[in-house]
């Protein structure tokens, strides 16, 4: 088990902090068991919401009994999926599992659940149970109806895993998620980093407009959230007006967001809203917009992290403005910046970590983490990314490692011609994919999201000969209103990737 | 009133589809057609784009207090949001058809 080491805090969270220590360092079982006791203990305004449905802390405790209750003979101990709405239902049934000690996948749907017919064939197969929260015609938290369906009759025959782990999907750029095993300690070590670098204390009010189940939402927002005894709101559907009604009604001092949100934000609405603090995630946003962002939203932070480790660096609100705007800031406690064996000859290296509170493995087919030689090397995590440390300890992500091909005998790596792209005035933002083999090397791809000024891909390529060697300028232009964006936030490359089997290409 | 008002529906439907790529032929797009979830299924980036479009075609500033699932829900709570901003793109239609 790692512990966590005691240490002064930077600021007065007390008791928040206090807790977290002993439950860190204590046997699993009893600490879980003792951050249910410390529920009562919170303020009882302090309430964790969707909107329509609320639960204040103090009624935790009965809403968990009442779902175990109703869960006794539904289902066997074995790993069940918890279907990932965005509604307090969801939250007690994974608060239920967590405190219980039972393993669960936090599994996102991408269909309506209302028919009850599951997927089956994607779900893992050491899963038999499924458990879907009905909160539609629920009035109150009491009326709320846990479904639970099974894959087949007769088939629960899974049993309680020794170690319980808690399964989340990886982003899904690539086919089939992989799942992430996380021990709950590990998880919980994140969040109290998240809890620390945030200081999100039980007075904060945080809103989630993003998909709770998925790391940046589950182990950075929600978590530490509820570990600090803050109020926590979810929005169940995400856009533009339910954010900015939830945000009227629950007036938030911290907001999660992504970068497509913010430019959201920064494009339609007219007036700005300060908060306490604003982390930025799941992608870099540039510095321009950053500015304008913080300018109507006040403090902001970026998050670096991954599904894989959760939060590796963050910038924190006692930083200055420059070190926020310009990089993804220092790395959380107890996290190690590692030596990677396979830096790259052009000087830009993979960002390898040590991290105490990354994930155990992926899940194999009995649900048992494995680690993958090819990211896990005595004890060190390679990303797929790009970056170095500066001189202030400040994390400098450059892109993604796999995004490099090799032209006129040249490695050129897609994040250096990224960002001499959107260095070009009009160029908001731009992603480039490799595409079919040609005498010089894979074919660059550039698509481009423009500003207000219009320029056409002529345009573009000649500007990019003043700024990128002749091996490094794109072949082809694809001129765009919108990047097509995953949940998640992160740029949909399966999507980008389709568009060129279509007429799109401006050539 | 009511010309105007079906003036203003038709306006909405043809934006809906040459603007924002509305993926349900326009003879689909009825006045009560959910904007989201169980009708034209806009995403969070449609909204943007329909919020600048509109303001941008009837030359008007929507106040950030309106910006409300139940102003938004279809065409026919749209209209009756617009109509309460008298944008100057609906008075010029009013003058023209007086």
């Amino acid at each position: 088990m790692y512990g966590v080491k005691r240490k002064t805090c930077d600021r007065e969270s007390g008791y928040t902090w206090d807790i977290l220590l002993r439950f860190i360092n204590f046997e699993e079982r009893r600490c879980l068991m003792s951050w249910l006791d410390r529920f009562a203990a919170h303020p009882a305004g302090h309430v964790l919401t969707d909107g329509r449905l609320s639960v204040n802390y103090a009624e935790l405790p009965e809403a968990l009994a009442r779902l175990e209750a109703g869960a006794s003979g539904s289902a066997q101990g074995g790993p069940v999926i918890i279907a990932g709405q965005n509604d307090v239902g969801t939250i007690i049934a994974v608060l239920s599992c967590l405190l219980s000690g039972r393993s669960f996948y936090f599994w996102r749907p991408t269909m309506d659940l209302r028919d009850s017919t599951l997927p089956w064939d994607d779900l893992p197969e050491f899963c038999t149970t499924a458990i879907i929260a009905r909160c539609d015609n629920a009035t109150a938290v009491a009326n709320v109806r846990y479904e639970f369906i099974s894959r087949a009759e007769d088939t629960d025959v899974s049993s309680r895993q020794a170690v319980p782990y808690i399964y989340l999907g990886t982003s899904g750029t690539t086919a089939r998620p992989k799942l992430a095993a996380y021990t709950s300690e590990r998880l919980i070590g994140n969040a109290v980093n998240c809890v620390r670098r945030f200081q999100i204390t039980a007075e904060d009010r945080v809103l989630l407009p993003l998909p709770l189940a998925h790391m940046y939402g589950f182990g950075a927002a929600f978590l530490p959230a509820v570990l600090a005894g803050a109020s926590f709101r979810l929005l169940p559907t995400v856009n533009l007006l339910t954010f900015l009604q939830a945000e009227r009604e629950f007036d938030p001092t911290v907001v999660f967001l992504t970068p497509a949100l913010a430019h959201q934000l920064i494009t339609a609405r007219k007036q700005g809203k300060r908060y306490r603090l604003t982390a930025m995630g799941a992608d870099r946003i540039d510095p321009e917009s950053f500015a304008r962002y913080e300018e109507r939203h006040g403090c902001t932070v970026c998050v670096y992290g991954s599904t894989e480790l959760g939060a590796i660096a963050s910038g924190s609100p006692d930083d200055s403005f420059e070190r926020r705007q310009n990089s993804s800031g220092h790395l959380l406690d107890d996290v190690q910046l590692a030596a990677c064996p396979d830096d790259h000859a052009d000087g830009s290296a993979t960002l390898c970590f040590v991290h105490p509170f990354g994930m155990s493995g992926y899940a194999n087919s009995r649900g048992e983490p494995e680690l993958p030689a090819d990211l896990f090397r005595d004890g060190v995590y390679l990303t797929r990314d790009l970056g170095e440390l500066d001189a202030h300890g400040d994390l400098h992500v450059r892109g993604r490692r796999d995004d490099c091909v090799k032209r006129d005998g040249y490695l050129v790596a897609f994040a250096d011609v990224e960002r001499a792209l959107e260095s070009l005035p009009g160029v908001s933002r731009a992603i480039i994919m490799g595409g079919e083999a040609t005498p010089r090397g894979i074919a660059l791809i550039a698509f481009c999201v423009m500003e207000e000024r219009p320029c056409t891909a002529t345009e573009l390529r000649r500007a990019c000969l003043t700024h990128l060697p002749d091996h490094a300028v794109p072949d082809q232009f694809v001129i765009l209103d919108q990047l097509p964006l995953l949940s998640t936030g992160k740029p949909d490359r399966r999507a980008l990737h389709s568009l060129l089997t279509t007429n799109t290409i401006d050539s | 009133m009511t010309a105007r008002r079906d003036w203003l529906i038709e306006q909405m439907r043809q934006l809906l589809v040459e603007k924002l790529e509305v993926r349900v032929p326009v003879t689909e797009i009825h006045a009560r057609t959910p904007l989201f979830q169980g009708g034209l299924g806009l995403n969070s980036f449609a909204v943007v784009d329909l919020i600048s479009q509109l303001e941008q075609r009837f030359q008007f500033q929507f106040r950030e207090a309106d910006f409300r699932e139940e102003h938004f829900r279809d065409l026919q709570s749209l209209a009756d949001l617009l109509e309460s901003y008298h944008p100057a793109g609906l008075m010029a239609l009013k003058e023209a058809t007086a």
